[in-house]
């Protein structure tokens, strides 16, 4: 029952939804013989035009709406006027905000240590924004864990340098004879 | 002009569609049942055997169902062919619950044979017998069988309505035709001939 129709079967469909037997052209006439009779051709084509007839449609019942939800947004009615200048304002503001951000689907990997590209496809801009510099002061109570090598202790008052018993191991200017080609230095 | 509504009454279906998501929700969907209610009704009284009263709950059903589900329908199709596919089904969800709960009491055609043994077989006794042989379809033949000569839709919409292959839609369309004739024929024996040689 619910195989597809051969070849023949859909042609005798189409011509019994097309006309009776008598307004077939000669050709057809002698296809619809070979698989049915005119009558039940007529039948047919009878039962294929009267169905559309045979129920009387009233006028359908006003639809019923479902009752909507209570909003919890108040509609507001904004003028023209204030709705553009309101959007020119934002324009204004925020356009600088905006970022085009421009997505390449696959990477490009580089088999080559010099490529030349003939047209440049995509720029990198950087955007440098005015910032503030905060200066951080970083204290701290642990001790360093360094050992002092010091002798003397830096917080106290050292003896003179003469008491020291260091030798002079320079030697005089004045027996330096380039001393006199300096400029303004004489002895 | 900027700023007025557009008229209702001139969009398409499948622009109202588009409405119900918005605050002209509720007009879109009265414009729409202006539109097709008379249709889906006729189409639920063709296919639940004339019962009227289901019928129209069938029709305020299938417009709270396109209320519910506009969001599934695809921009690329028909709002017609979509809504009669919705209207199938809950057909045949209808046939399912009917099928739970016993078939519709007795053949009609008896009656009718009685009326055909006066030997009055006008039009409107043909309509009648007819009627009942439809009714006695199977459920997947009689909605093919609506679709095409009842609700005047091509093969390929109604392809896509019940979601099935052209031939597969033609060959149910036969097969109902044939039925029918043949239950014209034991209606009226008389008139009975050999009206498909084809197997």
């Amino acid at each position: 029952m619910g195989a597809q129709l051969n070849k023949e079967q859909e042609q005798l469909l189409a011509l019994q939804e097309k006309s009776f037997f008598a307004d077939l052209t000669a050709e057809e006439q002698t296809f619809v013989l070979r698989q049915t009779s005119q009558d039940a051709f007529d039948e047919v084509h009878k039962v294929l035009t009267e169905s559309k007839a045979i129920y009387s449609v009233p006028e359908a019942r006003p639809l019923v709406l479902p009752a909507a939800a209570p909003s919890r947004f108040r509609l507001m009615v904004v003028p023209f006027s204030s709705g553009a200048a309101a959007a020119l304002l934002t324009f204004i503001f925020f356009r600088k905000e905006t970022i085009i951000v421009q997505t390449v689907d696959k990477p490009i990997y580089l088999t080559a240590d010099t490529v030349y590209l003939k047209d440049k496809i995509v720029d990198t801009v950087i955007e440098y924004r005015e910032g503030k510099t905060i200066y951080v002061h970083e204290k701290t109570n642990a001790h360093p864990n360094i050992k002092l090598s010091e002798k003397v202790k830096s917080n106290e008052i050292l003896p003179p340098l003469t008491t020291l018993g260091l030798k002079n191991r320079g030697e005089s200017m004045r027996e330096d004879k380039l001393v006199g080609i300096m400029d303004g230095v004489f002895y | 002009m900027f700023g007025l509504k557009k008229d209702i009454h001139s969009f398409t279906d499948e622009a109202l569609i588009q409405l119900l998501s918005t605050r002209r929700c509720n007009e879109a969907l009265t414009e729409i049942h202006a539109r097709y209610s008379k249709k889906v009704l006729g189409f639920f009284l063709r296919m639940t055997k004339g019962n009227r009263e289901k019928s129209h709950d069938l029709v305020q059903d299938l417009f709270l169902r396109i209320l519910e589900k506009h969001h599934l329908f695809d921009p690329t199709k028909r709002f017609y062919t979509w809504m009669y596919a919705i209207a199938s089904n809950m057909v045949k969800s209808s046939f399912r619950e009917k099928n739970h709960e016993g078939i519709e009491e007795g053949s009609k055609a008896f009656d009718f044979h009685h009326d055909f043994s006066d030997n009055r077989l006008d039009r409107e006794v043909f309509q009648r017998l007819l009627k009942v042989a439809i009714e006695q379809l199977e459920e997947h033949h009689r909605l093919a069988f609506v679709l095409r000569y009842m609700e005047e839709m091509s093969v390929k919409e109604i392809a896509e309505i019940i979601e099935q292959p052209e031939g597969t839609v033609k060959s149910r369309i036969f097969y109902a035709t044939k039925k029918i004739t043949q239950a014209l024929n034991e209606f009226i024996p008389e008139q009975a001939g050999q009206h498909f040689k084809l197997s």
